[in-house]
């Protein structure tokens, strides 16, 4: 793994409603850490605790490596790979990139196939990104568990709405310590990689 | 809606309007009207702006009744961007309009000697056409202003702006919508510019006074709407995603899969995508507030509301929500990841007409010409200003991707029989391919969209994982498609029609309730095959051979990053396309 070996530490209490304001970060993509080398159903459900009847009624369309997957029993999530998963999607564009969908012919050239390489159980840090319907569903989720990623993007992200975070977020810890929004933003420039997790406040 | 009006803009004397029954074209709407009448009545050969030429606005089968998402409108003609036939479709008031006053189509025919300027004000006492020279040159925007002002706010506009007036073949033709501005337009192959040629600049309809059109059986009817209405909200796409994100929604998707066309076709990727997507126009679009900010329908009777109203940083209002291709076009297409500069350039399109999806390409090309730089919106708001004002290099522009390209020696133009391609890279999405190589319209990513082949019963027993079976899904695709064209259902049906027979069947059982006929899912696919077929037909005594039917070359040539891709459907699968 290339990323910092002890990144800091960032826990915001907020409100869940603002998990929305983050799908930009979802829609780049958000560095986790988990056991990888098992296959793609495996890695969702498990490793990112997705209940398996989300993952076959709502989760309709999924990437590996910018590759549509139409088996999620034979795709194998490795060390460094990218995820995408998206809800059901408009058009013809939707139906063709829908997982096993009866238009999947027509894209083909870039569906997904085994090579057949050996995985092995590793810990390993794989991108995930959520599209639509999915930040909002399982952004939480994602957050709660803690996602890597740069500083300046997620001080990027919250500058941008930060009218809504300043009214919604409750607490903040900044490696450890307790700190205001404004000053969150001006370390988050110079921090380098940081763990954010998302608590959610209480109501 | 039993009656075709006719004015004859070259008349001796000036304009001369006639009321036909439907004669020949009774049972006949939208798409399937609008080609027939091209096809039977326009010389194939004739100069698109010339007086042989005809503009044919048709509502659809459905449009005008309580039938939910039966709002768009037709508009065919020989297109001065192809060469070839022409329908180009909108939403907006238009269709439920036009169809409560009682007419099938709108045919605008000859072309005035005297240069004037024409308005068309049509209401329940019949027809006035008037000289007002005042209107040369307005925006949309300004000319719809200035209706109001004349006639009040009950009425709807359908018009063109300055590229039309100028002829241009990127020129569109713009409808208002229930706010009474111009943002639905009738973009692709240049139907402004003829409606431009005819000398008139806008026709006002009012429809105060008429009334929903009544089904043959209103119990079945009624029934069959409730029916297709609960189809539609319980789907995860007409219920949910749509309204939600919009068009938008597949920035993302599209562009992970490296089919999203960047730069003027030269990546599959677009790394600032992000910025642009769907959801990120959201969260803008709800931050800042507003009327309809994020989910708005774009005519009465809409239920999806895939649309939405675009504010400024300021709160004023700016453009409806860019769609997805117009997002495409002149966002990642252009290299611009600024929401706001797109919304802006979508704005000027449609306030001076012009088609979203030509002018982006047109501009993706012009920037590879080395006329402004990838990724600067402030020149790409510049050209698209040229174009309004009719410069020279603006009158270059305005006629597209293709003529551009050639004015300055770019190889890499995205067209197919003149017209350019949408926001789906062909080497991504080889089915797509294959629908732009062979549409008889030209690169139209909704000439193959309705996905509800299989429902049709149209679909084959050929392999869909060999190039024959591409070809065959592809087919069926266009041939659905057509069929709903002619209906003046939104295509946004299509999904929810793919996934639920019982909707698809609510939906022929309206058309059935409405007319008082027995048609069943193989007469749909029929009526979608004499479409093309006449289309199609138009399309060769115009000289078009198979030869047209083709992709650029570089698509075979250029591997597409990131998955390195070529187009590779073969020549002699395409030719089958149409032979069924």
């Amino acid at each position: 793994m290339n990323e910092q070996a002890n990144p800091v530490s960032v826990v915001l209490e907020l409100d869940e409603g603002l998990v929305s304001r983050f799908a930009r970060l979802f829609s780049k993509g958000v560095d986790i850490t988990a056991r990888t080398g098992c296959s793609l159903k495996s890695f969702i459900c498990e490793q990112l605790g997705v209940h398996e009847d989300y993952l076959a009624q709502r989760i309709q369309t999924i990437f590996l490596n910018g590759k549509a997957v139409d088996d999620d029993q034979t795709a194998t999530v490795t060390d460094g790979a990218t995820m995408a998963l998206s809800a059901a999607m408009p058009g013809l564009a939707g139906a063709v990139f829908r997982r096993g969908g009866y238009y999947a012919a027509l894209r083909r050239s870039v569906t997904y196939s085994d090579q057949g390489s050996a995985a092995y159980p590793l810990d390993g840090k794989v991108t995930v990104k959520l599209f639509n319907l999915t930040v909002t569903e399982l952004g939480p989720v994602l957050l709660k568990g803690g996602i890597r990623l740069a500083g300046r993007d997620l001080e990027e992200q919250l500058a941008e709405f930060a009218d809504d975070f300043r009214k919604g977020v409750r607490n903040i810890t900044f490696g450890g310590a307790s700190i205001d929004f404004d000053t969150l933003l001006a370390k988050l420039k110079t921090a380098g990689e940081v763990e954010l997790r998302i608590r959610p406040a209480a109501s | 809606m039993d009656k075709v009006l006719r004015i004859n803009m070259g008349a001796d004397g000036g304009p001369e309007v006639k009321t036909e029954p439907l004669g020949d074209y009774a049972g006949m709407g939208g798409r399937g009207l609008t080609s027939t009448l091209v096809a039977r009545e326009v010389p194939p050969l004739c100069h698109p702006l010339g007086e042989d030429n005809k503009l044919v606005i048709a509502p659809g089968l459905l449009s005008g009744t309580t039938a939910a998402m039966s709002g768009r409108i037709s508009v065919g003609c020989k297109s001065p961007l192809t060469g070839g036939i022409k329908e180009a479709n909108a939403g907006g008031q238009g269709s439920q309009v036009l169809a409560r006053l009682g007419y099938a189509a709108i045919v605008l025919e000859g072309k005035p000697t005297d240069g004037s300027l024409y308005k068309i004000f049509i209401n329940k006492d019949g027809v006035q056409v008037s000289s007002d020279n005042s209107l040369k040159m307005l925006g949309n925007y300004d000319l719809v202003e200035k209706m109001k002002q004349a006639h009040g706010d009950k009425i709807t506009c359908i018009s063109i702006g300055p590229a039309g007036e100028m002829k241009m073949a990127a020129a569109s033709v713009a409808f208002t919508d229930m706010e009474l501005r111009p943002t639905r337009h009738a973009g692709r192959g240049g139907v402004g510019a003829v409606m431009g040629a005819k000398g008139v600049k806008v026709i006002v309809l009012d429809d105060t006074g008429m009334s929903i059109r009544p089904p043959k059986d209103p119990d079945k009817f009624k029934e069959a709407n409730q029916k297709w209405v609960a189809g539609l909200r319980k789907h995860p796409v007409t219920g949910e995603g749509l309204p939600t994100y919009g068009t938008n929604v597949l920035t993302n998707v599209i562009n992970e899969a490296g089919g999203y066309p960047t730069k003027n076709f030269m990546w599959g990727r677009f790394d600032n995508c992000a910025k642009i997507s769907g959801e990120a126009q959201a969260e803008i679009e709800n931050q800042r507030g507003g009327k309809g900010s994020a989910t708005h329908g774009c005519h009465r009777g809409c239920i999806i509301r895939c649309s939405g109203t675009y504010y400024n940083k300021d709160g004023q209002y700016l453009t409806k929500q860019p769609e997805y291709e117009t997002i495409w076009a002149h966002g990642g297409n252009c290299g611009i990841d600024d929401l706001d500069a797109i919304a802006m350039l979508d704005r000027l399109d449609d306030d001076f007409g012009l088609d979203t999806i030509e002018m982006g390409a047109t501009i993706g090309v012009a920037m590879e010409a080395g006329v402004a730089a990838f990724g600067d919106a402030e020149a790409a708001t510049n050209l698209v200003k040229e174009v309004g004002k009719g410069t020279p290099l603006g009158r270059i522009l305005g006629n597209g991707a293709e003529v551009t390209g050639k004015v300055f020696g770019v190889e890499r133009i995205p067209t197919v029989k003149g017209q350019a391609m949408p926001a789906y890279d062909p080497r991504g999405v080889q089915g797509i391919g294959v629908t732009y190589a062979t549409s008889t319209m030209g690169a139209d990513h909704t000439a193959g969209y309705a996905v509800a082949t299989n429902i049709l019963g149209v679909g084959g027993t050929v392999d869909p994982l060999t190039p024959e079976g591409q070809v065959e899904l592809s087919r069926n695709l266009q041939i659905a498609t057509a069929a709903v064209d002619a209906t003046g259902m939104c295509l946004f049906i299509a999904f929810a029609v793919l996934d639920q027979p019982d909707t698809f069947q609510a939906l022929i059982d309206m058309i059935n309730a409405f007319y008082g006929l027995n048609l069943n899912a193989d007469d749909v696919a029929e009526l979608g095959k004499k479409i093309l077929s006449v289309e199609r037909d138009f399309n060769q005594r115009a000289g078009f051979t198979a030869k047209h039917d083709r992709l650029p070359a570089f698509f075979q040539k250029e591997q597409l990053p990131p998955h390195n891709v070529t187009f590779q459907v073969k020549d002699e699968d395409l030719d089958q396309v149409f032979n069924w």
